[in-house]
């Protein structure tokens, strides 16, 4: 059983959003990470660029595959997680916390009402 | 209709029936197999064969000789043609190791891993190559020059999200024409650069100039396409400075001797690697490569091999970084390249082993030395001009005549003496573009030198 972490909102491409004031912190969850495998590389986006909802902003490769990382939100990057480049295994020992992937600037703060709460990705998860 | 009905009943395992494909060409409103190739030129099709039918196979095969010797080798000839292809000396060796039946294969194998000594090879191949041109990485090998120099600029354009490229009009003109084929359809922009009127040499500081922040980098040729070498650091720097990059377009034999790209600031070096180890073979297959910094590596296209330990503890080979190819990655793959032509390779690879670090610097010093020998002697030739700039083992030469006339007559000598420039562009048609390999005698240079003034 997965871990999903209440406070936090969900994408149906198991992305998690943390909202702090204008900014959201994103990242991947645990149950994306434990279905990935051990993660050996993640590609990051630039500061300063754009992110559009549901458009990848990044890879996660793994030993068995590499998937898209898609913006659960629009607006512009304001930080990446550099330690990732070095540490990308942090995306599975702590997903929630030193995994954190992007930062981003809402411009349509309107597209969190589309993402999902804990209990509805969990009963999401049991679904699917 | 009808000499494809014959096809089909002399070659009965075709599994398309006659009337089976009669059903296809009227789907797709044809009349007859030819019209579907209709838009190829006509002097790309091979035409008729035009043998008697049911000769025997001795038969065959004299008839095929005969027709077969037509054609002049090099063997018969004296070659002073390079263009992207080199006459040089292959040690016997090579031959030998590559007619192995387990080595035996055009391709990356299928479930590669069990071919742990193919691996290997091309594992060692990749440190060669890597080492040649200065770079951390090289991949398993591409197709061909033309292609490999399309995946450097796909590479660069990729790792900055820029779409724009400047180009050196001194690459080879069939690579600029693959590359406006192959980057135009994506819609990347490329800006070509011509050497000054009357140079030869990469016009370095316009490519600097047209470089900026929305181009992703500047594609040099070096040695470039008229055998100058250039000072591309300067290039490197101006691309670096602007957040792009440089791609040299490089044959790897010159770095047996030069600095090579990689260590003057190219972030990519690729192009043909015939001319390390791979026979002129009618064209190709030739040796497709490409090399880069580590930072590039997940940007790279094609086959890579790693080392690795076995479940036993045990050095292994196994292909590596594959979430960048076509079969995991799909769409989003770093290129459709799936597969390495790995028999030329394999070659180089033997090539490299068997002269050595020491060997390939004195083949190219050789091929510098002969090239300064026969362009010495034709400054004193009355009516040719020499251009001088500084060159590897290639140069242009102009001639009072045509040199397509001039070309003829050497061949008549038994003297391949180089390029007619005139057939890429009519302005040229006075000059010759001549290649020098370590494989040219004296006497060889001497007669060079005699035919043309003849």
């Amino acid at each position: 059983m997965s871990n999903v972490l209440p406070g936090l909102k969900y994408s149906k491409e198991h992305e998690w959003v943390k909202i702090e004031g204008n900014v959201a912190a994103i990242g991947i969850s645990d149950h994306a990470q434990s279905q990935l495998g051990d993660i050996v590389f993640i590609e990051l986006p630039k500061v300063g660029a754009s992110a559009q909802y549901m458009k990848a902003v990044g890879v996660v490769e793994s030993v068995k595959a590499a998937s898209d990382i898609y913006s659960p939100v629009s607006g512009k990057i304001v930080a990446v997680n550099e330690q990732l480049t070095k540490t990308p295994e942090s995306v599975n020992k702590d997903c929630y916390g030193t995994g954190w992937m992007v930062k981003i600037e809402l411009s349509k703060p309107e597209e969190l009402n589309a993402l999902m709460d804990d209990k509805a990705y969990t009963e999401f998860l049991a679904k699917h | 209709m009808q000499s494809e009905l014959r096809v089909a009943r002399i070659m009965t395992y075709i599994p398309h029936t006659p009337s089976e494909r009669e059903v296809m060409l009227k789907t797709l409103g044809l009349n007859s197999l030819d019209d579907l190739f209709a838009h190829l030129p006509a002097e790309v099709k091979a035409g008729e064969l035009n043998l008697p039918k049911g000769l025997g196979e001795m038969e065959l095969s004299a008839e095929m000789s005969r027709r077969a010797r037509k054609n002049k080798a090099t063997n018969e000839l004296t070659c002073f043609l390079g263009a992207g292809a080199y006459d040089h000396f292959i040690p016997p060796v090579v031959d030998q190791l590559v007619l192995r039946g387990e080595l035996y294969s055009a391709y990356t194998p299928y479930q590669p891993e069990i071919s742990q000594g193919i691996l290997q090879i091309i594992y060692e191949f990749q440190t060669m190559m890597a080492s040649l041109c200065g770079c951390d990485v090289s991949n398993a090998s591409l197709y061909d020059g033309a292609t490999a120099l399309v995946e450097g600029c796909q590479m660069a354009v990729r790792h900055t999200g820029r779409n724009r490229l400047v180009l050196d009009g001194a690459i080879h003109p069939h690579y600029l024409q693959t590359a406006q084929t192959l980057l135009g359809v994506q819609g990347i922009e490329l800006q070509i650069i011509a050497p000054k009127s009357g140079e030869f040499r990469s016009n370095i500081n316009a490519m600097s100039a047209a470089m900026n922040e929305q181009t992703a980098a500047i594609v040099v040729g070096f040695p470039n396409f008229y055998g100058s070498i250039d000072d591309i650091s300067a290039a490197a720097e101006t691309a670096h400075k602007a957040g792009g990059m440089l791609v040299s377009i490089s044959n790897p034999f010159s770095f047996g001797l030069l600095q090579p790209a990689g260590a003057l600031g190219a972030d990519v070096v690729c192009g043909e690697g015939q001319a390390v180890g791979v026979p002129l073979q009618f064209g190709g297959p030739y040796l497709g490569y490409i090399c880069c910094k580590k930072e590039f590596v997940r940007r790279m296209p094609g086959r890579l091999v790693g080392q690795t330990l076995d479940m036993k503890g045990r050095r292994a080979f196994t292909l590596t970084l594959q979430a960048r190819e076509q079969h995991i990655r799909r769409e989003k793959a770093t290129s459709n390249i799936c597969t390495n032509t790995a028999l030329c390779a394999m070659m180089s690879h033997f090539y490299m082993s068997a002269l050595g670090k020491s060997g390939l610097k004195r083949a190219a010093e050789l091929s510098v030395m002969k090239t300064d020998l026969l362009r010495q002697k034709l400054r004193a030739v009355k009516g040719v001009i020499v251009p001088e700039y500084a060159v590897f083992n290639e140069f242009v030469i102009e001639t009072p005549e045509p040199a397509k006339q001039v070309l003829d007559g050497m061949l008549k000598a038994g003297v391949l003496g180089g390029l007619d420039l005139g057939i890429y562009d009519k302005a040229r048609a006075n000059q010759i573009l001549v290649a020098v390999t370590e494989k040219r005698t004296e006497g060889e240079i001497e007669r060079f030198v005699n035919t043309i003034s003849s």
